[in-house]
């Protein structure tokens, strides 16, 4: 018969320890509680047992133990409760995730292991554990636990061994880790100049008029970081005469045409627009909603006109803008990020 | 006082209209049974007056419990949370009107069923629903803490770099569960930590930013009712 175990109410429990595992106290609250020795040897007791008590909020007892006592039996205690199909999902999956903070053999390989759990919280916390303290020997395991797993927790598994190789250079063994096991991939794309003719027959496919700007035929480019070319024509003016201030109200130094494919038509996506700063100028690549798309600076570098610009649209891949202006010739450099989508997601309604 | 027809408010300030059931298109409660605290006649007062609208969100839900990361009885919970949340709010007379259930499914939500404070974030970030409710995420554990919102929270659901909503675990105990769902969307409309434990709002009394509640956070001030009243996510009388 199991030795009776002390109740949430009762008077083993130090005001601390109630205070750390109590499941009348909750919410809104980092719980990162520290208790001394020996109310971490009684949590430890109680976390053993396996025993529900409704005074005692299991979840919070396990992060109690976990922040305060990193040990072999701690790793034992908590990777038990992860593997414990009676406690809840979520205790189960706080348990996987604090074993990160035990001793690091310890952990490694009790996460190893619950990594192939089948609940799919403690593989998902599991993973998320390894990614944050895993050496190379845990490379093996992961690689056979993804065979098993859905895309999504590949790529969390993907996480943790592009981390373990990112830590430990030996054993990324010639692999770039964020390229090849996370997917990510990016491309340089250099400006390409249009010949005049070029240039006109692309100006001819704008239908709109394009905000006042006199296009400089002799200096538009070609600018692709997708499948969808985009042409960037330049202001006369500004081509004439790049000063970075050229009064308070700013200027459209431009704008960039979008071809639809299989066809001569091009609309006017964006307007580049320059802003003065005190250190130089600001430049807006702005949307036909308004919405800003790149914003970044002009600056002045060894006589050229330094250009750097960022996508700052939600909900797309990032690029790069990087460039100069110089004896009346633009080069540009586009740093495209592939899938690498943050895309806001509608979730899907419950019907009633 | 007004006409509080069945009828004429669902009509008018839900968008439903006969064959009706009070408790599924009137309460906006889809799941098992449930004690409702609110009298009818108190619920239709408060939801025809200045109210708000709930989106929750079930991340790793699958349709018919199966497979996914909630169980009916979580469901059940979730629903009883906000039966208890409008009963805290009626105190300051702020009604939450409309309920407008959606999912996740698991093979979206990936790793956002765990989450600490900054996958709270990007959960936020990444989903949304398509409708004028405040968003709240259940997960199922949030690894240091309770819940996650931000204190007066944004009426845009794009907005990148902040929580978009709240995000909640489900806690053992109905009552619980909707002193933290009434204090997360609390703070979502303007509400700080108070300093009086028996609050909703909690007890912050050293000021160091972490509020402790219990079963005993029960009250809302007329001041905070004002608050509340005065975020973009209030609706106007209908």
């Amino acid at each position: 018969m199991a030795a009776k175990q002390p109740r949430g109410d009762e008077p083993q429990f130090s005001p601390e320890l109630k205070n750390a595992i109590s499941a009348n106290r909750f919410g809104c609250f980092v719980d990162r509680p520290s208790l001394k020795a020996a109310d971490v040897a009684v949590l430890k007791r109680l976390l053993k047992s396996g025993r529900s008590d409704p005074a005692i909020d299991r979840k919070r007892a396990v992060v109690a133990l976990a922040e305060s006592d990193s040990s072999q039996e701690s790793t034992d205690i908590l990777a038990g409760i992860a593997g414990d199909g009676r406690e809840t999902a979520r205790v189960r999956a706080t348990a996987a995730r604090s074993i990160a903070l035990m001793p690091r053999e310890a952990a490694e390989a009790a996460l190893e292991s619950l990594v192939q759990s089948n609940d799919r919280n403690v593989r998902i916390a599991s993973a998320k554990a390894l990614a944050r303290i895993a050496t190379p020997a845990a490379l093996a395991s992961l690689d056979r636990a993804k065979r098993h797993l859905d895309p999504v927790l590949q790529r969390q598994l993907a996480l943790a061994q592009s981390a373990i190789r990112l830590r430990n250079p030996d054993a990324a063994a010639g692999k770039n880790p964020i390229l090849e096991e996370l997917g990510m991939k990016w491309t340089v794309f250099e400006a390409v100049a249009l010949d005049a003719e070029e240039a006109r027959k692309r100006l001819a496919g704008i239908s709109d008029p394009p905000f006042g700007v006199e296009p400089d035929l002799e200096r538009a480019y070609e600018m692709n970081c997708d499948a969808r070319p985009h042409t960037l024509f330049l202001d006369k003016s500004v081509v004439k005469k790049p000063e970075l201030k050229r009064g308070s109200q700013g200027l459209i130094a431009g704008f960039v045409a979008l071809q639809e494919p299989e066809t001569a038509y091009l609309t006017v996506r964006f307007l580049v627009t320059v802003l003065p700063a005190p250190d130089g100028a600001q430049v807006a690549v702005v949307k036909m909603d308004g919405e800003i798309a790149y914003a970044g600076s002009l600056s002045e570098r060894d006589g050229a006109i330094a250009v750097s610009a960022k996508e700052v649209r939600p909900g797309s891949a990032a690029t790069d803008v990087e460039g100069e202006f110089r004896n009346g010739k633009l080069t540009l450099r586009l740093r495209c990020w592939r899938d690498f989508p943050r895309r806001k997601t509608v979730t899907r309604p419950i019907p009633r | 006082m007004a006409n509080l027809s069945v009828k004429g408010i669902a009509a008018s300030c839900l968008g439903v209209s006969p064959p009706l059931s009070v408790r599924r298109d009137v309460y906006g409660y889809i799941w098992g049974d449930l004690d409702r605290v609110l009298t009818l006649k108190s619920h239709l007062q408060l939801i025809s007056g200045t109210s708000m609208n709930l989106s929750p969100i079930l991340v790793g839900h699958e349709p018919g419990f199966v497979g996914g990361a909630f169980t009916a009885a979580d469901a059940q919970r979730i629903q009883a949370a906000i039966d208890v949340m409008r009963e805290l709010y009626a105190q300051v007379g702020v009604g939450v009107r409309r309920i407008y259930w959606s999912y996740i499914p698991s093979a979206q939500a990936g790793g956002y069923t765990v989450v600490d404070a900054a996958e709270a974030t990007d959960l936020t970030e990444d989903f949304s629903a398509d409708n004028d409710g405040i968003d709240v995420f259940w997960v199922t554990s949030v690894t240091d803490a309770g819940g996650w919102s931000k204190v007066d929270g944004s009426c845009d659901k794009d907005k990148k770099g902040e929580r978009t909503g709240a995000v909640l675990e489900i806690l053992g105990s109905d009552l619980l569960a909707g002193i933290l769902l009434a204090h997360e969307v609390g703070h979502y409309l303007g509400l700080q930590h108070a300093s009086d434990i028996t609050n909703v709002m909690g007890d912050d009394s050293d000021g160091d930013g972490i509020g402790s509640i219990d079963s005993t956070s029960l009250n809302l001030t007329v001041s905070q009712g004002n608050t509340m009243k005065s975020h973009c996510s209030i609706r106007n009388p209908c």
